[in-house]
Formats: structure tokens, C-alpha cells, sequence
């Protein structure tokens, strides 16, 4: 079986570094963008499995990124994990209404996330190979 | 006087009047009378003595004189014509009937040859004018002709009667006539003495009541009476008058005193009858509501109100009852000035907290500061926290790897210590940002200022610096002039400012980049400047840099470690020392930052 893909996208490099280590270790393929725009790019490039993003970045936010990314890819379902420290309830809208979309909030626990990727994961049924 | 008073006094009069006229009249008659006696009878003694005696008194029986001509000459009042001796001897005589000729001896020594005199009737009570003349006899005493005329009395004979019946009758219908013009004349007279009755009955001035009687005195002393009464009234109205208007003045002083401190309130005032009918507008509301006076005062609050909101809230008081109504506030953006913030407090007006509400009292308050700095206040701590949780993030995750089996890896090791350690001091840096921030924006904040040698200061600015350039392979580069003069400064808050300036030019500058630490004087100005060549600022946000929280994006897109504080702080900071920072940069070239100072300011250290 293939590796599960995921890109991480966020703007503190800190975060990418810390994430990718951490999801790296779990055995998965890690792609990082540090904005909307370069996550889309990469997204064109080749759809990930699941996707972490933070929410403020310069470019393209968050929102924009997973809004963007279902409209385009509306027949490919990935998990999309919305990093957030801003609990707003105008971010719980839109998230809400985005299929396989969740928050995860801040501060991060890589523990946290490569858990529940691992819950999704089990979920899904085998799928063939993906481009990754 | 009394109208039959009148009436008598006119009968009277008229009376009188006649009798005097008729008195007068016969006496100018008896006048007349006399008159004419004297002329005929002196005539007629004349005529008669210068006939002879012969023939006044003939001998015999034959017709004297006196008979020829007495017999068919019959005057008035004659009463007879006699010849007489001196001593009263009847010689012949002509008489009327039924009298005869009274004695009256008379003698030669009388006076003129013509005499005249009165005698009394012996028959009637009536007085005789006698005329006599002696006649000579021809020998002897001489002999007197006697001729003798009633004396004409005040009596009325029948002719005259109707005269002065005629002369009377008029006279005597003049009264009638006369009284019914005068009490024509009397009748406005009358009619103002009812008036002035009623009036000064109503007022109760005469307690004794209205006499129906009209009076002329009576009506001259009420015309008096009322116009001592009325002079009265107007000097007290007077009085009343000028205390009237003085208090009225007072009034008016009060009530332009009251308005004057209503105008001035900060707060715009607007009072609405039941109705919804503006009953006063202060002139803020213009300005805050965006609409004229005029207009407010003028119509319904639909006509004028452009605030769909504040119009609902102030429809909502166009009822009468207190107990439906309660205090509202409410805060809006008005159309008019969409930037600022109104808080509208509205309260009905009631009367000692019952019955109706008589208006509603409207209070319009621009909270637009207070409202401006909640959202700042909000906005910041927004900012804060978010700043911190990245920091914490970081650390956090690190703090787990550590914990985690990569720990085993010296590398993961090292690398999660420094980052943790770079976080904790980011933080740090932040917290000491934000405090010192906070104490620069309570206010009063009065900076201790000595006098520093700037070389020494800046070469520890440049010491602590030194350590992050070379970490980073950077440049640090001091240069201060020779005789630069000390300066006036708070030593702790410019070395925050210092440094951050220095610290923001090396975080934006490239590796291998210089950054060069400049102080010198010119022209009165202290110039302190930090220049760097890194990535510079785009012209378009070199006005913002100095705002807090502002990062600038840079030409690479990557945030840079900060928070858009350092500026801020610096400038702030500046300021406070009546300097200023300036700017002076070009994307990919680099930036410089200068700091100016006045040195005049500096000699005045006792000033600062």
C-alpha cells in the first residue's frame, strides 16, 4: 500500500518543520506550502490524502485555500484538518458547511493530528493506488 | 338734579320770565301812559289858561268852555277839568261819572303858571294827576283851571290780556320744548350713568346699590369716583406691569440660560411631544444626525429621520402610557457619518412617575472614541493572543518531541532547545513590548531624562546587538562622530527604541547584508540613523510601518519573526523625547531609519 500523502500549509516554519517530523515518523508523505496560493499550486500538482492548513497567512488564508479546494476538487474527497486559534463562531460556519472538513485547534499536538489521520484513515475504505 | 326738579325749575323760570316780561312791558305802558297824560294835560291847561275867564266860566248858565270841549274830548283816564278859586272854590267843573273834583286849595306862589300834582280820589283808591293854571279873573285873587288824570295803573284790561296771553304762550311752550331737548341731550348721559352703575357695581367699589334715579350730580360724582377708582387700577397695573416684565425678563435670562447650557452639552438633545412631534432640538443633532434643524423641528419623525433603526426606537414612544415604556439605548452607525458611533438614550418624560408620558427625552451621545477604543482595545487583545499562541504552538509541539522517542536524537534535541528557547524570548520580547506600550498609552508617562554620552550608549546598543548579527553573518557596523554632543535622554526607553530599530535591520536584512549605526550633528539636529541594505519596505506601506501591529510582507513573502510592535514602541518613543523617526527606503535596496532630536532641547536639561 502506498503512503498516505498529506500537505501541511502554514506560514510558521516552525510548524511545517514540527509537523512534518512528526507525520514523517507516522510513515506519511509530506508536501508544505507556507500559503493559500502555493497550496494550491501544489494541490494542481497532486491531491494529497488529507490536508492540515492554518487558517492566517499572508496571500491566501485558510478559508480561501479549503473553499477553493472543494470547488475544484469537488469529486475527490480528502480530509481537510483547519488549524485555528481564533475559535470565532463565523469560522465554525463556514467549516461546517464544507464536506470532511474539521478544526483543530491550537497549540498543535502532533499526537492529536497523526491520531485522528489515523482514525480517518481506517475509516476509508482501501482505495488503489493515489497519485501522491 | 332731579328730571321734576328740572321740570319745575324750567316752569318756574318761564314763569318768572313772563312775569318780567309783562312787568316790564306794563311799566314801559304806565311810562307811556304818564307820558301822554303830562302832554295833554299840561296841553290842554296851557290852551285853557290863556283863554279868558269869561269863557271858562260864563256867567249863567251858559256852556263853558270846559263842557264844549270836555264833552266830546274824553281821554282815558281823564277825571275831570275844573275852574277853581285860589281856595278850592268850585267854579266850574267838568267831571267824569261818578267822580267828583277833590279839594286842593292852591295858591299863586306855586312854582310856575303851570303846575303839576298828585291828589287822592275821594271815591276810588286811585291817585290823581292834576295839572293846574291860574287864570286872571280880571280884578281880584286869580282864578285856577284844573285838569286831573287817573294815574295810569299796573292792571290788565281786556285787549291786554289777550296780548299777553299771545306774548305768554310761547314763552310758556317754550318749557316743554326746552325739557324734552334737555332730556334728549340727557340720554347718553343717562346711558353712561348705567354704565358706570354696573361697572363700579360690579366691582363692588359702592356697596350702597345702584340708584335706578338718574342724577346729573349723582352721575358727575360716579364719573369721578370711577375715574379716581380707574386711576387707581392703572397705577397698580403699572406696578404690575413692570413687575410683570421684570420677572418675565428674569424669565427669559432663565430660560436663554437654560438653553445656552442645553446647547453646550456635549450631548445632542432632542424632547418629542406624544405625538412624535420634535419639541426641541439642541443644534448638535444636526451635526450628529446629518439633518437640519429645521426639518426636525418641523416634522413628524418619519419626515426627517434617515436612521431606520433610531426611527423604530423613536416611533416606539408615540404612545401615551408610562407603564408600556421603559428607558432604551441603543448604539448605531448614522447614515451621515458612518466612521463615528451614536449611542441614542431614550426615556419618556412622565410627572412624578405617573400618568402619560408628556415627551419623550432623547439623549444622542457620540461614543465614537469610547467605541473606537473598545474595538482597538478588542482588536488587541485579539492581536495579543494570537501572537502568543504561535510562540506557544511552536513550543508546545517541540516540548512533545521531546517528550517523544525522538528525543534519542541528539539533533531533534538541540534543534527543539533553540527553538524553544528563541520562542520563550519572542515572548519575552512581546511582553516587554506590550508593557512598556501600556505604560506609554496610560498617559503622564514622563520619561527620565539625563544627560547621556551617546557614544558609550550606542556602543552598548551595538554590544547587545552584535551577538543575532553574527548569527546571522550580518554586518554590524557603529560609527558616531567625534564631537557629537551628550544628549538629554531616558536611557531605558531609547535603548528599547534603539534596539529595535537595529534588531528590525537585521531581521530584514539578507545574510551576508551590513547594517551600519550612525550618530552625528547637523544643523541643530541630533541624528541617529540605522541603516540596513536587506529587503527594504514598498513605498506603499512606508507609512504604515509605524503602526502597531503592522508587518510589512516583504518582497518574499514570508512573514518574518515579529510583531509589528518594534516600530510603534521606537516611534513612540521618539516622540515622547519631541523627536521624530524617518524613513528612507527602497524594496530589494534596503531601509534607513533616522532618528532626529533637537540639540537646542538638549542644553535645557532643567526643562525636561
Amino acid at each position: 500500500m502506498n503512503k498516505k500523502s498529506v500537505l501541511v500549509v502554514d506560514d510558521e516554519p516552525h510548524v511545517t518543520r514540527v509537523l512534518r517530523l512528526a507525520l514523517e515518523r507516522e510513515g506519511y508523505d509530506v508536501t508544505t506550502a507556507c500559503n493559500g496560493v502555493e497550496a494550491l499550486g501544489k494541490l494542481q500538482e497532486g491531491l494529497p490524502d488529507a490536508m492540515i492548513t492554518d487558517l492566517q497567512m499572508p496571500k491566501a488564508g485558510g478559508r480561501t485555500l479549503c473553499e477553493s479546494a472543494r470547488r475544484l476538487y469537488p469529486a475527490k474527497d480528502f480530509l481537510i484538518l483547519v488549524m485555528t486559534s481564533m475559535t470565532a463562531w463565523e469560522e465554525r460556519e463556514w467549516v461546517a458547511r464544507l464536506a470532511n472538513t474539521e478544526f483543530l485547534e491550537k497549540p498543535l499536538s502532533a499526537r492529536r493530528l497523526t491520531a485522528r489521520l489515523a482514525s480517518y484513515f481506517n475509516e476509508q475504505p482501501c482505495q488503489g493506488a493515489l497519485h501522491g | 338734579m332731579k328730571n321734576n326738579r328740572l321740570g319745575v325749575f324750567l316752569i318756574v323760570s318761564s314763569l318768572a320770565a313772563i312775569a318780567v316780561l309783562i312787568g316790564l312791558s306794563l311799566s314801559k305802558q304806565h311810562e307811556t301812559r304818564m307820558e301822554q297824560i303830562r302832554g295833554q294835560g299840561i296841553g290842554v291847561v296851557r290852551s285853557l289858561t290863556t283863554l279868558p275867564f269869561d269863557m271858562l266860566v260864563p256867567p249863567g248858565q251858559a256852556t263853558s268852555v270846559l263842557e264844549s270841549l270836555f264833552m266830546f274830548y274824553k281821554p282815558a283816564d281823564f277825571v275831570y277839568a275844573a275852574v277853581t278859586t285860589g281856595d278850592g272854590k268850585l267854579l266850574r267843573e267838568v267831571v267824569r261819572p261818578g267822580a267828583t273834583t277833590p279839594a286842593g286849595p292852591l295858591s299863586v306862589d306855586h312854582g310856575s303858571p303851570i303846575g303839576e300834582r298828585t291828589l287822592q280820589s275821594a271815591q276810588t283808591n286811585r291817585t290823581i294827576r292834576e295839572f293846574y293854571g291860574p287864570v286872571m279873573t280880571g280884578g281880584g285873587a286869580p282864578a285856577f283851571v284844573r285838569v286831573g288824570y287817573f294815574e295810569p295803573r299796573f292792571a290788565i284790561g281786556g285787549q291786554e290780556l289777550s296780548f299777553f296771553a299771545m306774548l305768554a304762550l310761547p314763552t310758556f311752550l317754550m318749557v316743554p320744548f326746552i325739557y324734552f331737548i334737555l332730556i334728549r341731550e340727557m340720554k347718553p348721559l343717562r346711558k353712561a350713568y348705567e354704565k358706570l352703575e354696573g361697572a363700579l357695581g360690579k366691582k363692588g367699589g359702592d356697596l350702597v346699590p345702584p340708584r335706578a334715579q338718574f342724577d346729573v350730580q349723582r352721575l358727575a360724582s360716579r364719573i369721578y369716583a370711577y375715574v379716581q377708582d380707574t386711576d387707581a387700577r392703572m397705577v397698580h397695573l403699572e406696578q404690575e406691569k413692570v413687575g410683570l416684565l421684570t420677572k418675565n425678563r428674569l424669565l427669559e435670562y432663565g430660560n436663554n440660560k437654560l438653553n445656552f447650557v442645553l446647547q453646550s452639552l456635549p450631548e445632542g438633545l432632542l424632547v418629542l411631544d406624544p405625538a412624535g412631534h420634535v419639541t426641541f432640538a439642541s443644534a448638535k443633532v444636526e451635526a450628529m444626525l446629518g439633518v437640519e434643524l429645521g426639518a426636525v423641528l418641523s416634522g413628524p419623525v418619519d419626515a426627517w429621520c434617515k436612521d431606520e433603526a433610531l426611527k423604530t426606537l423613536l416611533l416606539r414612544y408615540q404612545t401615551a402610557s408610562v407603564h408600556a415604556l421603559r428607558a432604551e439605548t441603543m448604539e448605531f452607525h448614522p447614515g451621515c457619518a458612518s466612521e463615528t458611533r451614536m449611542r441614542i438614550i431614550a426615556q419618556p418624560l412622565v410627572v412624578a412617575n405617573e400618568g402619560p408620558a408628556f415627551g419623550t427625552l432623547v439623549v444622542l451621545q457620540d461614543i465614537t472614541r469610547e467605541h473606537l477604543g473598545q474595538c482597538a482595545s478588542q482588536d488587541f487583545v485579539a492581536h495579543v493572543s494570537h501572537e502568543l499562541k504561535s510562540p506557544l504552538n511552536a513550543i508546545s509541539m517541540y516540548c512533545e518531541m521531546l517528550q517523544s522517542e525522538t528525543a534519542e536524537d541528539d539533533n531533534m534535541r538541540i534543534q527543539a532547545s533553540n527553538v524553544i528557547h528563541d520562542e520563550v524570548e519572542r515572548m519575552a520580547a512581546l511582553v516587554n513590548n506590550l508593557l512598556s506600550i501600556s505604560k506609554l498609552e496610560v498617559g503622564g508617562f514622563k520619561p527620565q531624562c539625563t544627560r547621556v554620552k551617546l557614544d558609550e550608549f550606542l556602543q552598548d546598543v551595538y554590544n547587545n546587538q552584535l551577538p543575532r548579527a553574527q548569527a546571522n553573518r550580518i554586518a554590524l557596523e557603529l560609527s558616531v562622530a567625534r564631537d557629537i554632543p551628550a544628549a538629554a535622554l531616558d536611557k531605558d526607553l531609547f535603548r528599547i527604541a534603539l534596539n529595535n530599530l537595529v534588531s528590525n535591520a537585521l531581521k530584514y536584512s539578507e545574510t551576508g547584508g551590513r547594517v551600519v549605526v550612525e550618530a552625528k550633528e547637523e544643523n541643530d539636529w541630533l541624528i541617529i540613523s540605522v541603516q540596513d541594505n536587506g529587503i527594504g519596505v514598498p513605498a506603499e506601506e512606508q507609512a504604515h510601518v509605524f503602526k502597531k501591529f503592522f508587518r510589512a510582507q516583504g518582497g518574499d513573502g514570508h512573514k518574518r519573526s515579529g510583531h509589528g510592535l518594534g516600530l510603534y514602541l521606537a516611534n513612540e518613543i521618539v516622540q515622547l523625547h519631541h523627536g521624530r523617526i524617518s524613513l528612507e527606503s527602497a524594496p530589494g535596496k534596503g531601509s534607513k531609519f533616522s532618528i532626529y532630536l533637537k540639540t537646542s532641547s538638549h542644553k535645557e536639561l532643567s526643562l525636561l
